[in-house]
């Protein structure tokens, strides 16, 4: 190993060649822009990114046109609805793909190499829910895109509201994608997120039109509540059969799904640091 | 062998020991639900500019003792200072960097972005400078799925300088590596090493602890075993094996006489570890049912058998 001299060191051990300890702890936990320069080229591999344009694009273009006949929206029309309920799927579809990573990150031993490293975990968490968030505003943007080009009406206001809410919503997504990683096997982590996400996504009257007892239980669902707040401005809380679903409690029902899937992300994560 | 280097040691009394494990006890229980004490009171006082080999066969410890000292497992008895810090912090903030066993790697990264992504976590590091005294100028653009075990670890090694360590712990850094990549590793570590960094690593090899360290620790079972200068521990176990092919009474009678200090039985000749080989070999000439004598210097391999077993029977003996 030909070792070429490094910075030349003062002879005491006591001040080694590093001087200013305390300066060295780094700010934010650690997090810094090249890191997450690199969290985000791992995250947008080619294999991730095709699946989060694809499979919206498809969903979108097959679905758009499905409206229930009595189909009347006081704000706008079933594109936009169709619009919104794939944007939400699709951005937490993106957010929940950290799964992969995490759970390849997790088998490989590198949350040890983390948990030796001046990230403290809170950063570690953040840069994952930062990338999962960007990520999540690719589909977001494609379908709405998209939906311009397919004859999506709605007022200005629903446009933005529906679309923004429909990517801020995927953080409930990106920390169940840190509980899947940290939970799964690399092996089968490359199917789960995905088909829990389309489950979620039917019985969270994203695709179909739900009404009865499917529209009852899929109140407590978690795709329910943030596709209720994308849609709100569109819909003022009715089904197309004309039930009504508060504001009030499609965000009780998001916060309490983003704090029970963050309480299982953080736990998980304590645990992740020992010896496998 | 022993090359003796001068080394500074801090004198000041204000300065913390670099290490101080004080009667740690670590406590696992198996798949059944059994409890087992995988680290059973363990002292330990690491000076700054030690370098100490951590010696101890598979199980002993070793790994669950270092995981304790670097704060990713909490003892369950005693207590562990590093820089009189807590070592999660001495360990967060780069004073204390680890060269684990295997792992903490991602496959899908290339070298130069692995060291990199992790130097963007230290400010003020050298990633470049790291690459080249790690030898992996050459494996920049090189993914790490596609290393050998021993750029790997040498991956591992630049990753560990990233901070600039005051104490840098190695987990059996050298295992799995041919003969040639072990001699390059210690190579750049002993460069390292003599710029004043405290180092403790663990090993297998009885010669790389042999080679490399100024203090050697055994240990066996959770407990220190041994603990003394590299001198120390060799005059300790030095001897020889005198072997031979003689009858059950014989090998009786003189594994009873002081010179012997073990006896043993394998491929059908007894092994007799003394110190004073001259001596039995006198006795054993005298004994005509012995055939086929031989004597042979005693490797560190076999002392450290003899070490641990030693503490096996007799119980703390060489405390």
């Amino acid at each position: 190993m030909s070792a070429p001299s490094a910075p030349s060191a003062p002879s005491a051990p006591s001040a080694p060649f590093w001087s200013a300890r305390g300066a060295r702890t780094s700010p934010f936990s650690g997090v810094n822009a090249v890191f997450i320069g690199y969290e985000l080229r791992r995250r947008f591999n080619r294999q991730t990114t095709i699946f989060t344009l694809l499979l919206p694009t498809v969903l979108y273009l097959a679905l758009f046109r499905t409206a229930p006949d009595d189909a009347t929206l006081p704000h706008g029309n079933f594109a936009a609805w169709m619009m919104t309920g794939i944007a939400v799927y699709g951005a937490a579809t993106a957010a929940v793909s950290s799964a992969a990573t995490i759970s390849m990150e997790k088998a490989s031993g590198w949350m040890r190499t983390m948990a030796l490293s001046p990230l403290a975990p809170p950063g570690y968490l953040f840069v994952k829910v930062l990338s999962s968030v960007l990520m999540a505003a690719v589909p977001v943007v494609i379908v709405g895109v998209l939906g311009t080009f397919t004859g999506v009406r709605a007022t200005a206001t629903v446009w933005v509201t529906s679309l923004l809410v429909a990517w801020l919503g995927s953080a409930v997504f990106a920390a169940l994608g840190i509980t899947l990683g940290l939970a799964l096997k690399p092996d089968t982590v490359m199917h789960m997120p995905g088909l829990t996400m389309t489950a979620l996504a039917f019985l969270g009257n994203l695709f179909i039109p739900l009404s009865g007892t499917m529209l009852e239980i899929s109140r407590y669902s978690p795709m329910f509540g943030v596709s209720t707040l994308a849609r709100y401005g569109l819909t003022d809380g009715y089904s197309f059969s004309g039930e009504h679903s508060s504001l009030a409690l499609a965000v009780v029902n998001t916060v309490a799904w983003f704090a029970a899937f963050s309480f299982m992300a953080v736990r998980r994560f304590r645990k992740s640091t020992g010896r496998g | 062998m022993i090359k003796s280097r001068p080394r500074p040691v801090s004198e000041e009394v204000t300065s913390p020991d670099a290490v101080q494990l004080s009667s740690v006890v670590k406590r696992f229980s198996d798949t059944r639900g059994e409890r087992f004490t995988a680290v059973d009171g363990i002292d330990l006082r690491i000076r700054r500019g030690e370098i100490l080999a951590f010696l101890g066969p598979n199980g002993a410890g070793k790994t669950t003792t270092i995981d304790m000292l670097l704060g990713l497992t909490r003892p369950d008895e005693g207590s562990v200072e590093l820089f009189g810090r807590e070592p999660r912090q001495a360990v967060r903030s780069g004073q204390v960097a680890a060269v684990l066993q295997t792992g903490g790697l991602l496959p899908d990264l290339t070298v130069e972005a692995t060291v990199r992504m992790l130097g963007s976590l230290h400010p003020g590091s050298d990633a470049d400078a790291v690459l080249a005294r790690a030898g992996l100028d050459g494996l920049r653009g090189r993914r790490v799925a596609e290393c050998s075990g021993g750029e790997q670890q040498r991956l591992r090694f630049a990753l560990a300088l990233l901070s600039g360590p005051e104490l840098l712990v190695l987990d059996e850094p050298t295992a799995g590596m041919d003969v040639v990549a072990r001699r390059d590793f210690w190579a750049a570590v002993r460069e390292d090493a003599e710029r004043g960094m405290t180092v403790m690593f663990a090993t297998h090899y009885m010669e790389e602890a042999d080679r490399f360290a100024d203090r050697v620790v055994m240990i066996d079972r959770g407990r220190v075993v041994a603990d003394g200068s590299v001198s120390d521990v060799r005059s300790a176990l030095s001897g020889r094996t005198v072997s031979a092919r003689t009858g059950e009474r014989t090998a009786a009678a003189l594994a009873r006489s002081p010179l012997v200090r073990s006896c043993t039985l394998r491929g059908g000749r007894y092994h007799f570890d003394t110190t004073d080989s001259d001596a039995l070999l006198r006795l054993l000439v005298g004994q005509n049912s012995a055939t086929e004598i031989e004597v042979t210097p005693r490797s560190l391999e076999e002392a450290f058998m003899t070490i641990t077993q030693h503490g096996r029977t007799v119980e703390e003996g060489t405390r």
